[in-house]
């Protein structure tokens, strides 16, 4: 038996709404640690890694591991079904799970939506992602990112990241023009949404897909901080943590070669 | 191809990959070509139409698309060819051809088969008239389909060395006396025909000297020769004519000065020589070398030949020449001015033939006469040839007209036949030529005379009187030449139409008779009616039978005339109706009697006239219908022999198609279009929509009108096609054209390909060894003997995902690594080696398992041997598996150098081209791709742009987009997931226990004896071990799913 109950409806909502774009179809593994998602790309180029720690669940109760094979379109749909205020209680049989239950509850308690989500056989490749150190780290405010990726997807398709001791330089080099966005160290604990810190051991310099980073910052709301890694020839890391409730990461890799 | 069953056996380490990941990647792909392409091999599979024929440029129309899909993905292709087949391929490939040739024999035994079936189905059908309507419009679908992909490749360029084609094929270009396609033996017997009438024509003498020559010689010996001819010469003259002509053709355009012996007639132990006069005069001497007997020969024949000449409806240039020479030249006027001569004229000539020819041989002798005459003869030439150019100049509006009106003739001679003799009258009236309206005042009597009262007899006096007439004339009176011509021609056929038209009048005689009979039967009830009419007719039959065989077949005749102007000459109709009417009824009766005669089912009777004459065909169904039907109004009828046109049409140009089949025909020539317009996935689907769509409409007809013989005939005709089909694709094989095809649309393409030195997969595992390609794309399993690490396989087959085999996962997850793999191909058979016979898949594993290590098969050998020998030690001691081997393969024989040394060499140094150098691609080259797509498929020039141009912005967008992209794989390790099980518990538990205890192999390789058992042992501990590890390592949560995997997993095993 599969129950979890998210007080916060939201919060899957706009898991979905950031993932969705990337993955068609996934699995949701879930373990009495909480529930957790993993998948690439049609491209293999992007994978976002999901973690929803059962702590963020109220009550959570997962007898044994067993896999969800969703449509994660179908699932947005119904998710939309939801108010934001909603309490989401997500119900599954872990031994022939051939359907996820959704359960929305307005907060006042009046009005309760039952829907039921069939299931899919997914077959799919788990990549271990080893915990790696990155060469520079970047904690930025999510949305300075999201504005930061538009506004250089004007210029080009690929932006480079240039980390030093101090600054952080975002630039794209088009058709039309180039432009660039130069971040300086920020520290200020006052203000965290302005809040720009660079750890760094070697300065890096990396290309990425805007395509996908702009697909990654749909993951906006579900943090005021972004959390980016970056190791020379390793794929970029872009991190959304939701407080305790778990993480959100995507993983891309960078482009290299002549051009 | 590979190792037989390796792909079973790997299968469960395949990893679903989907194409969109294999952006950017470049790929060897492989392609065989020594008789077993794989690739060119699936196109020719799968590109069929319902025959079983093969679609033209299928296999090119196949890459094609192929190429486009790889281009679509963005994948680079590197395309390896086959280069040559190393010696131990083609020994076994030499055992797989003696197989198809097998298969050559068969299809051409199941053609026969099919042809007799479809031949008995056509006959039961022929015996339905009500299916034959059904079938016609079938047909006509048929053709009408059959026009697009005709003009479609019209529109092909031309290559400059092309000719047109030839309408009617090469049979129809040669005419009988084409003496180009002659043989020495058909210019004899033309020469031999070319006789009597044409030697004085003017076509004759507008031959070069030496053919006319040879004629010439041709016929005075044959004129010597048969006493019979002989004798008919001797009156004609002929054999003086032909020396006349003979001395004229060596004297002919010859300088007068040479006084070299010309040789006239030569034969054994005769010669003729003419010998110019060495006394300076101009004179000739004819002297024969050998008997001068010949001379009096000469002479005497001439004499006897004189006093008769045969009636000849030519002009005699020759004579009327030596009638020239005797100063009458008057003469030469009349037999000029026309085509034939007329008897006086012959009286005429025949009173001064007897003189010139006289004169003409004493001449011959005299010397001295020669001097004068040479001279008179030169004159009378040109005088002559002036003549013959005016009566020419004159002739050709007459000839020309005379032509014309005849063809005219012939062509409606077959209307005139049908036309009752008012409608004939008529329409000679309307055509009458104004010239013959002034000649004569009296036409329009002496048409109406020459229709309804002259017999024929007077007619052919008249056309005589008018052959005289003509030949009379001067050429001046053009006038009434166009007239009597008209007459003539009018003559001509006038009698013809009497003749046929009394023809008709006796079958009207009796076919009264017959109405007579029937109308007393008509009283009788219809039951009796038909006995009563046997009877009768049975009474009759002597007499009448035979007077019908022969009708019959003056009928025919009229029938055939009949129907043509049913279809071309509708304003004819009404009037030949009410001919053909009676005969059709006619025709009607004898088939009745026939079935009397013959008494038979009707359906063998129908059978039997269709067989003999598609026209008699036509007439019996008539028949039929006529006493089903009973229905005699006109309209009806015409709509009959409308009909019967169709099925004639059908029945001649079509026999044996008449069949269901010719519906399959069709579906070729509609899909030839749709075909090209689809993807790759559609086309199997079409092939098996169209199937059933076919046999809907086989079921549909076969309710209409086909009884249980035809459905059973049918399905043999199926049954047999489909043999048929599985025969001729097991028989097609790769040719060095569509090669070389496939690599010209490849440079179109701009995309890379190679010609290995042997074999192609050799070549692609090198080329990933270097690290120019990141994978390579093939359906042959040997590719992982050769070292390749990396393979794709189903790439192309859209009915599965595409998988990746890493050999990495193979030893990891199978503990079956290269060495074990070349191991299993000797066992199981490969392209090097053709395996032991009765070994399959689970049983060279467990071989594999019980001697392990590289000498392996050596060990299997020698316990093999000394098995047989029976010098092995005990049984008691041996494994489970070696009991059970040497009950089940007793008749196993192996050799003293079994596992064959070579077959390792081959795989592990087969010969490659090891250059390092990177590929390149290049964007393709519209241009020439829709040149070239226009000379192979067809394609219009909109048809290429529709499916390349978005091919080329997708691609060009992706090249610019993300040609720098790199995926995620090379980051992260990803294992297998998936817990697919081998469907062989056996092999399970083997694979089993390599995966755990590789090492543990290695260990115990040393001790033989009771090796398995211990093993056993040995691997439970294992897996307890392994299990711990697993659990003591739980830290991140992707790992506790993997542990609950693999818990799993060792849930099942050991349940097992």
């Amino acid at each position: 038996m599969f129950e979890a109950r998210l007080s916060q409806g939201s919060l899957l909502k706009k898991l979905l709404e950031a993932i969705k774009e990337l993955v068609t179809d996934a699995n949701f593994d879930c373990n009495e640690t909480g529930i957790a998602l993993q998948a690439m790309d049609n491209s293999h180029v992007a994978l976002v890694s999901l973690l929803l720690r059962s702590e963020g669940f109220h009550p959570y109760r997962c007898d044994r591991g067993f896999s969800l094979g969703v449509n994660l379109n179908s699932l947005s749909k119904i998710l939309k079904c939801a108010g934001n205020d909603d309490i989401i209680t997500l119900k599954a049989d872990d031994n022939s799970a051939d359907s996820l239950s959704l359960c929305f509850e307005s907060p006042s308690n009046e009005r309760v939506s039952e829907y039921e989500l069939k299931l899919m056989d997914i077959d799919q490749e788990h990549l271990s992602i080893p915990e790696t150190d990155y060469d520079a780290t970047i904690i930025m405010s999510s949305a300075e990112f999201q504005r930061i990726c538009r506004d250089l997807m004007v210029i080009s398709e690929s932006v480079s990241v240039d980390v030093a001791k101090d600054a952080v330089v975002f630039s794209a080099e088009g058709e039309m023009g180039s432009g660039s966005v130069k971040l300086k160290q920020n520290p200020s604990v006052d203000k965290p949404e302005e809040q720009v810190v660079i750890e760094l051991n070697t300065s890096v310099s990396l290309q990425f897909s805007l395509k996908y980073l702009m697909n990654f910052t749909k993951g906006t709301p579900l943090s005021d901080q972004v959390m980016l890694g970056l190791s020379e020839n390793m794929p970029l890391l872009v991190e959304y943590k939701m407080d305790d409730a778990g993480y959100i990461r995507f993983y891309l890799a960078p482009k290299i070669g002549e051009e | 191809m590979g190792v037989k069953g390796l792909w079973k056996l790997i299968s469960p380490v395949g990893r679903n990959v989907k194409l969109e990941s294999l952006n950017n990647k470049r790929l060897a792909i492989d392609i065989l070509y020594l008789e077993i392409s794989i690739w060119l091999y699936q196109f020719l599979t799968a590109m069929r139409d319902k025959e079983g024929n093969g679609l033209k440029n299928a296999h090119l129309l196949g890459f094609f698309r192929r190429i486009c899909k790889l281009l679509f993905y963005n994948i680079k292709p590197v395309f390896v060819f086959d280069g040559g087949a190393p010696e131990l391929k083609r020994l076994t490939l030499n055992e797989r051809r003696k197989r198809r040739t097998g298969n050559a024999n068969n299809l051409q035994k199941t053609a026969e088969k099919l042809l007799s079936a479809q031949l008995r189905l056509h006959a039961v059908q022929e015996s339905k008239g009500s299916c034959k309507k059904v079938i016609t419009d079938d047909f006509n679908e048929n053709k009408m389909s059959n026009t697009s992909p005709e003009r479609l490749f019209s529109r092909r360029k031309r290559d400059e060395y092309d000719l047109p084609s030839i309408s009617g094929g090469i049979e129809a270009m040669v005419t009988k006396d084409d003496p180009r396609l002659a043989t020495e033996d058909d210019l004899k017997n033309f020469i031999r025909e070319y006789n009597k009438a044409y030697i004085d024509s003017e076509a004759f003498r507008s031959l070069p000297l030496e053919t006319r020559y040879e004629i010439l010689e041709e016929l005075r010996n044959k004129s010597r020769r048969t006493s019979w001819d002989r004798f008919h010469e001797i009156f004609g003259m002929k054999r003086n004519n032909l020396t006349q002509k003979l001395i004229d053709v060596t004297s002919n355009d010859t300088d007068p000065n040479n006084t070299t012996p010309k040789r006239i007639v030569s034969e054994r132990n005769k010669k003729y020589v003419l010998i110019k006069n060495k006394e300076g005069s101009t004179g000739w001497t004819m002297s024969s070398v050998d008997e001068n007997k010949h001379e009096n020969n000469d002479k005497q024949g001439h004499t006897v030949e004189r006093p008769v000449y045969m009636e000849s409806s030519e002009i005699d240039d020759k004579n009327s020449l030596v009638n020239g020479e005797d100063n009458e030249f008057e003469e030469l006027e009349l037999p000029k001015s026309a085509l034939s001569f007329d008897n006086c004229e012959y009286q005429e000539y025949k009173e001064h033939t007897p003189i010139t020819s006289d004169d003409w041989n004493s001449l011959l002798l005299d010397k001295n006469a020669y001097v004068e005459d040479n001279e008179s003869i030169e004159s009378v030439i040109k005088k002559f040839k002036r003549l013959e150019s005016e009566s020419f100049k004159m002739s050709p509006n007459k000839l020309n007209d005379d032509v014309s009106s005849l063809s005219i003739n012939y062509d409606d001679i077959d209307t005139f036949m049908s036309m009752e003799p008012d409608e004939f009258f008529a329409f000679w009236l309307s055509q009458m030529s104004p010239d013959f309206q002034k000649e004569y005042n009296d036409h329009d009597e002496m048409l109406h005379k020459a229709i309804y009262v002259w017999d024929e007899d007077e007619l052919e006096q008249q056309k005589k009187s008018v052959t005289k007439k003509l030949g009379k004339l001067r050429e001046s009176d053009e006038q009434k030449a166009n007239a009597l011509n008209f007459w003539q021609n009018f003559l001509k056929v006038t009698a013809e139409f009497r003749r046929i038209n009394s023809d008709i009048n006796q079958n009207k005689d009796e076919l009264n008779d017959k109405q007579d009979l029937e109308i007393e039967m008509s009283d009788s009830p219809m039951d009796l009616k038909e006995q009563k009419y046997k009877e009768i007719c049975m009474r009759e039959t002597n007499h009448l039978i035979q007077k019908v065989v022969h009708t019959i077949k003056k009928i025919n005749i009229n029938f055939e005339s009949l129907l043509l102007p049913v279809n071309h000459v509708s304003s004819y109709h009404t009037s030949t109706l009410d001919v053909p009417l009676e005969d059709r009824e006619t025709v009607a009766e004898i088939s009745d009697f026939e079935e009397v005669e013959l008494p038979t089912n009707p359906i063998d009777s129908g059978y039997q006239s269709t067989k003999i004459n598609p026209q008699l065909m036509a007439t019996s169904n008539i028949s039929v219908e006529f006493s089903d039907t009973e229905c005699d109004s006109q309209t009806n009828v015409l709509i009959d022999t409308l009909e019967v046109e169709d099925i004639n049409n059908i029945s001649k140009d079509k026999y044996i198609k008449i069949s269901s089949d010719e519906d399959e025909e069709c579906s070729y020539a509609e899909k030839f279009e749709p075909a090209s317009n689809s993807s790759d996935d559609e086309i199997p689907k079409q092939l098996t929509e169209e199937e059933s769509e076919f046999a809907r409409f086989l079921s549909e007809l076969k309710k209409k009108d086909l009884n249980s013989i035809q459905q059973e005939l049918n399905t043999e005709v199926q049954q047999l096609n489909e043999q048929r089909k599985r025969e001729k694709r097991d028989a097609d094989s790769v040719t060095q054209t569509m090669i070389s095809e496939c690599q010209k649309l490849l440079q179109l393409f701009g995309i890379p390909y190679i010609i290995a030195p042997m074999e192609a997969e050799a070549q692609c595992a090198e080329l990933l060894r270097l690290e120019l390609v990141d994978g390579i794309v093939t359906d042959d399993s040997d590719v992982f003997l050769f070292g390749g690490t990396r393979v794709y396989k189903n790439m192309f087959n859209q009915q599965k995902y595409v998988e990746l085999y890493l050999l990495q996962d193979l030893e990891q997850h199978m503990g079956i690594n290269r060495e074990k793999l070349i191991h299993l191909a000797i066992l199981l058979g490969s392209d090097y080696t053709e395996g032991l016979p009765g070994i399959g898949v689970v049983s060279a594993i467990e071989i594999l398992n019980e001697f392990p290590g590289e000498k392996g098969l050596e060990h299997f050998r020698d316990w093999w041997l000394d098995v047989q020998n029976g010098t092995s030690g005990p049984e008691n001691n041996e494994s489970d598996f070696k009991k059970k081997f040497r009950k089940k393969m007793k008749a196993l024989l192996l050799s003293k150098n079994f596992p064959n040394h070579r077959i390792w060499d081959a795989y592990y140094r087969p010969l490659v081209d090891d250059s390092k150098v990177q590929f390149q691609w290049t964007i393709p080259n519209l241009d020439d791709l829709r040149d070239f797509l226009m000379e192979n498929f067809s394609w219009t020039h909109e048809k290429v742009d529709e499916t390349l141009v978005p091919l080329m912005k997708t691609f060009v967008k992706k090249k610019s987009e993300e040609s720098n992209q790199i995926t995620l794989d090379g980051f992260f390790a990803y294992p297998i997931s998936s817990s697919k099980s081998h469907q062989s518990t056996r092999i399970q538990r083997i694979v089993d226990s390599w995966k755990s205890g590789e090492t543990y192999d290695n260990e115990s390789r040393s001790n033989d004896g009771n090796e398995s058992s211990q093993r056993r042992k040995k691997r439970s501990q294992k897996k307890s071990i392994d299990v711990i590890t697993i659990d003591s390592s739980s830290n991140s949560e992707q790992e506790t799913i993997h542990k609950k995997r693999k818990r799993q997993k060792t849930k099942k095993r050991s349940s097992k």
